[in-house]
């Protein structure tokens, strides 16, 4: 028989959920379970290239990563392979200038670099009409789907119950979550479903101003390593990466119009392979495997939001960011709910900032 | 000092190896090998001779080198395995480019080719200079057909025959034909789907009459994927869709108003210990590579599947020089036609049942192979075999192709009895886009005659999707019951069960296919023998047309045939016209002697006067006959046998000079 | 058998032994035991391994619901130079 009753209902079988499920473990709150709709790591989560860095312009998403780095460090499979951002104009350097000055004055360890160091970084990089960049070596990636599906495992153990294929279609300002198959009471609900998230929130009246972009990405096949850093081009939101098993991750920004639609485009994957191989010449003979789309959460200011209201508490927002904040935006959320004790950052990404005019802002969106 | 002895032993162990060596059939009774001028091209440092008209994996493997390279983490050697570029096996590095497929790269003069450990480096000379855009081809069609094997043409044929509009057929391989190319025995069914003709004739037969039928063609195109325009905004019509298609290494744009896909299918593999060693070949990669190539990659053979394609393979490795063959069948019956199995009986070779393989053994390559017995499914413990072998051939089963259909967003759901995940599809091929249709084995595993009727369906939906027609309705309504005809047999039995399921039909009664001894029948007349070796509903009817006289008939078209032996005058036409070499005619003389009228479709082909060895059904020696005429172009043998034994006569044996 | 030796995804060299690991583990669908252990990630995409998997998960678990596999473009191998022209 479905056990109808849990301490708490995690929406959502990606990161955050499972960052969530584990940190409300480590708290000792474990009757929870985790409802996914598909598979897990079925949205942006196992759709995600893996990037985890401190690079970014606003200070809040600079705190959430001091929070979240510990966690990714404690991972075997974390390469610190550096983040090299890269302007092809004054007015890009002149910005990453501005963004290194507040990274360093929270005591995060950004360098500009100039075109030679960026050859030397990353040897096969095409120079040309680079005029320069920010560098941190302590930025790198990890593989989403391993590290998800670790915490899944992680969590299993430590009791927390795991249903896949069971979509959420109503949460109830009672506390009770509807799903295709039935109904559940609960004492607290936490919606981590990234796009998602919103429409589910509308029932219960809290209307959050965020919209689903479609973000393209391929893979290629596997190499022998030659890549370190994430590079990342700032006209065009392009970036590369080449991950532990060889394959190079990249993408670039199209401007998609707001939609949950998630197929992959021939635009996409024209525009997207010509920049690869003028940043990397040498991968014109490299052949793309797969090439799929996921959704960034975006709200105006590229900020997660966060919130809570009568027992159901919510993480969205991020804006192209939920997988390298979400650990530690767990951490905080476990606290406010188990303990009761509310972090001064979960104050300013609330939800009510929108309204309240405290909107925070981030310039650097990748991809 | 060292060193240098270490480089020329390496050098002198390669040339010895490679130039002693030369797997290319020679002769062949059926095929002609065109293989063009000789090549020269570097492998690891070495010169290798191939030919032009193959490819790297075929050269390779024609000078007896059977490792390609070695699989990237654990560091397996790995071998040609698919033949069609559809796996991983053969990734080799060509001129600078790592994981080229090797099986699919034609070979040039001074290419130079290396194997690989692991993953390949990346090559910082591959690129340079400026970036140009390539304008991107578009190509627009009323019909576009994809997969130019027997499903896809005959669907563009049906369009191109019914109406005006126009088609077009992509297909990845330089030449229509799809799997028929690779089929050197008679195929079953009726005339109007060619029965009778072997798979290479029907192959050509249809390209000539796509050339006839001015049918657009894209061969030497792979289709990469369909491929939406986004919407502007959520409320517009989404705009209909189209191929990206690989033309010689160039996008081309391939819109269609309505898509046939007939992709085919892909093998299944099989879990056993080493399952990945070079000389384990797919039964479609071994066809590929010997028949169609003219490579034969080894001579002591297990065979692992009884199904037709496991028979018939058999058969076509007989035919290329193979020295023995063994196949094993995890069953308690032989999968596929009686008929099929009664013609490698005839050489005498053994078709274990209830047995399957647990480990294929060798180095570097195959040199043996443990096979055990199983008991109700299960191993039973100490029964394992070591098999003198060096080439293990997987025949266990197909899977449809529907990547491409599950791509464009059809729905698809899993039906065991028709090969695994299928599009959900109506009989006419209508799956659940309107514009998308499926046939052939890419709807579901079936025969090569019902991939025609259905491919002349699907096409004749297309039509009756556009316009109204009368005379496609008619059609499609007599294919229908065609259908029906050559689904009445108990080996239809199958896939008439998927079907059900599919179209949502009450389930019948299962009732599976006896598969075991062929019941012969003989008809006699004033000393005129007519022996049918044929006892299993099978859909097939060239005996019928061949005999002018009307002496034999059937009820249908998967009944038995009935013989009227009063009509039969002994001409023998029969026996070359059946394609499941399954009617014999002996002509008793009256002197202790008769004359045995028998197909033979091997090599050494007799002449009259030969003496030969007579076999029976088994393929055992029963006594010596003299060839008294042979007709190679009807695979056709006449030979004076002992009366005693006449009646038992199924095969024949060249005796040696000495012998 | 020797479970390590029965290779189930060629591109990705998975073996048997880690397809039965995986599953025990608690994962029940070919979707995540493909993300995990990436096979049909690989240059045939799947073509090789997929039913194969799904058939060991079947007889693994019990009452699992196949479910279609998300087939991403492009079906083949298609070079990043594609689009584009030398000059």
């Amino acid at each position: 028989m479905v056990e109808n009753k849990k301490e708490g209902v995690i929406i959502g079988g990606g990161i955050t959920g499972f960052s969530l499920a584990l940190s409300l473990a480590k708290r000792n709150f474990r009757d929870v379970l985790i409802l996914e709709k598909s598979y897990l790591a079925s949205g942006a989560t196992g759709r995600c290239a893996g990037g985890i860095r401190q690079q970014f312009s606003c200070s809040e998403n600079i705190e959430l990563m001091k929070i979240s780095y510990p966690i990714f460090e404690n991972m075997d499979d974390f390469v610190q392979g550096g983040y090299l951002m890269l302007a092809t104009s004054d007015e890009e350097f002149n910005a990453l200038e501005e963004n290194v000055s507040i990274q360093n004055e929270m005591g995060v360890k950004t360098e500009m670099v100039t075109p030679e160091q960026c050859e030397e970084i990353s040897p096969y990089l095409n120079t040309e009409g680079i005029v320069g960049g920010s560098y941190n070596r302590k930025d790198g990636y990890v593989d989403p789907l391993n590290v998800t599906y670790d915490m899944f495992f992680r969590v299993k153990k430590m009791g927390v119950e795991v249903s896949t294929h069971e979509e959420v279609l109503k949460v109830d300002d009672g506390l009770k979550v509807v799903t295709s198959n039935r109904e559940i009471e609960t004492e607290k609900i936490f919606i981590c479903a990234g796009a998602h998230t919103a429409p589910l929130l509308r029932s219960i009246g809290i209307n959050l101003p965020n919209q689903p972009i479609k973000h393209e990405i391929l893979v290629t096949e596997t190499l022998s390593h030659f890549l370190d850093p994430m590079i990342v081009m700032m006209n065009e939101g392009f970036y590369a990466h080449q991950t532990v098993r060889g394959e190079i991750i990249t993408g670039i920004d199209m401007r998609h119009s707001p939609s949950f639609d998630v197929s992959s485009t021939l635009e996409f994957l024209s525009k997207c392979t010509k920049r690869l191989s003028s940043v990397f010449p040498a991968t014109r003979k490299l052949k793309v495997l797969r090439q799929w789309a996921g959704l960034y959460d975006v709200v105006p200011d590229a900020v997660p939001v966060v919130g809570e209201k009568d027992g159901i508490y919510f993480m969205c927002g991020y804006s192209g960011h939920g997988f390298m904040v979400a650990p530690g935006l767990s951490e905080l959320m476990a606290d406010h709910a188990v303990y009761g004790r509310r972090h001064d950052l979960l104050q300013r990404l609330d939800y009510k900032r929108f309204k309240e005019g405290r909107e925070l802002g981030e310039r650097v969106v990748i991809g | 000092m060292r060193e240098a002895q270490e480089s020329f032993n390496k050098l002198f162990y390669f040339k010895s190896y490679y130039h002693s060596m030369d797997r290319r059939i020679r002769n062949h009774p059926l095929l002609k090998f065109e293989r063009g001028r000789e090549v020269s091209f570097i492998f690891d440092g070495e010169m290798v001779k191939g030919r032009e008209s193959e490819d790297v994996a075929t050269s390779l493997l024609a000078n007896g080198i059977d490792i390609l390279g070695w699989s990237r983490k654990l560091d397996r050697p790995r071998g040609y395995f698919c033949g069609i570029g559809k796996c991983s096996s053969c990734l080799m590095t060509i001129d600078g480019v790592p994981n080229v497929r090797s099986c699919t790269t034609p070979v040039r003069e001074g290419m130079v080719i290396e194997r690989q450990h692991g993953d390949p480096g990346i090559d910082p000379e591959s690129g340079s200079g400026a970036i140009k855009s390539a304008e991107i081809e578009e190509l627009s069609y009323d019909v576009v057909v994809v997969g130019g094997g027997v499903a896809g043409i005959s669907a563009a044929l049906a369009v191109s025959d019914f109406s005006g509009l126009n088609v077009t057929i992509v297909d990845e391989s330089r030449s229509l034909g799809g799997q028929l190319l690779k089929q050197t025995h008679k195929f079953f069914g009726s005339k109007e789907e060619y029965a009778g003709l072997r798979g290479i004739e029907i192959a050509r037969t249809l390209s000539e009459e796509v050339k006839n039928a001015n049918i657009d063609t894209l061969l030497d195109c792979e289709v990469m994927g369909y491929y939406e325009k986004e919407k502007e905004n959520e409320k517009e019509e989404k705009e209909a869709g189209y191929l990206l298609v690989l033309k010689e290494n160039k996008p081309v744009i391939v819109r269609g108003e309505q898509y046939i896909v007939a992709t085919g299918a892909y093998e299944n593999m099989l879990l056993f210990e080493n399952n990945d060693l070079p000389g384990i070949f797919g039964a479609g990669g071994l066809q590929t590579i010997m028949n169609l190539k003219g490579v034969l990659p080894g001579k002591k053979a297990l065979i692992v599947g009884s199904g037709n394609v496991g028979l018939i393979l058999a058969y076509q490795m007989l035919q290329a020089g193979a020295d023995e063959i063994t196949i094993i069948e995890a069953m308690g019956k032989v999968g596929g036609y009686g008929v099929h199995a009664q013609k490698i009986r005839r050489f005498c070779i053994p078709i274990l049942l209830n047995h399957t393989i647990k480990r294929a053994i060798g180095k570097d390559k195959v040199e043996g192979a443990g096979i055990i017995s199983l008991k109700d499914g299960k191993e039973v413990e100490g029964s394992e075999k070591l098999l003198d072998v060096d080439l293990i051939c997987l025949a266990v089963g197909l899977t449809p192709d529907v990547r491409l259909l599950q791509q464009m967003g059809c729905s698809s759901r899993f039906i065991k009895e028709l090969g695994g995940w299928v599009v959900d599809h109506d009989e006419d091929g209508k799956t659940s886009r309107k514009d998308v249709l499926v046939a052939g084995d890419a709807s579901s595993i079936e025969e090569a005659t019902t991939a025609m009727i259905e491919g002349k369906m699907s096409g004749l939906r297309c039509i009756l999707n556009a316009q109204e027609e009368n005379d496609a309705e008619k059609e499609l309504k007599r294919l229908k019951s065609r259908l029906e005809e050559f689904r009445a047999g108990p080996f239809s039995e199958k896939i008439k069960r998927g079907g059900e399921k599919l179209y949502g039909t009450v389930t019948s009664e299962e009732k599976e296919a006896e598969i075991g001894a062929i019941e012969e029948r003989t008809f006699e007349r004033e000393g005129t023998r007519l022996i049918i070796a044929c006892s299993q509903e099978i859909p097939c009817d060239p005996c019928v047309a061949s005999c002018v006289r009307g002496a034999i008939t059937k009820e249908s078209l998967v009944s038995l045939p009935e013989i009227h032996v009063e009509r039969c005058s002994g001409c023998g036409l029969c026996v070359s016209a059946c394609p499941g070499l399954a009617i014999f005619l002996v002509k008793d003389w009256g002197n202790g002697t008769s004359l045995v009228t028998l197909p033979y479709e091997m090599l050494q082909f007799p002449k009259s006067e030969d003496r030969v060895k007579l076999l029976d059904s088994n393929g055992e020696i029963i006594g010596e006959g003299i060839v008294r005429s042979s007709m190679l172009s009807k695979f056709l043998v006449r030979v004076v046998a002992p009366s005693s034994i006449a009646e038992k006569v199924r095969n024949l044996k060249l005796v040696g000079k000495n012998g | 058998m020797d479970k390590s030796k029965v290779i189930v995804c060629r591109c990705e060299d998975v073996t048997l032994k880690d397809i039965e690991e995986c599953i025990d583990a608690g994962l029940t669908s070919l979707e995540e035991v493909n993300r995990y252990l990436k096979c049909s990630m690989g240059t045939c995409q799947g073509r090789g391994c997929s039913a194969l998997v799904e058939a060991l998960i079947s007889g693994k678990v019990n009452g699992t619901k196949k479910r279609p596999p998300s087939i991403r473009p492009p079906l083949l191998p298609l070079d990043v130079s594609s689009f584009r022209d030398d000059e």
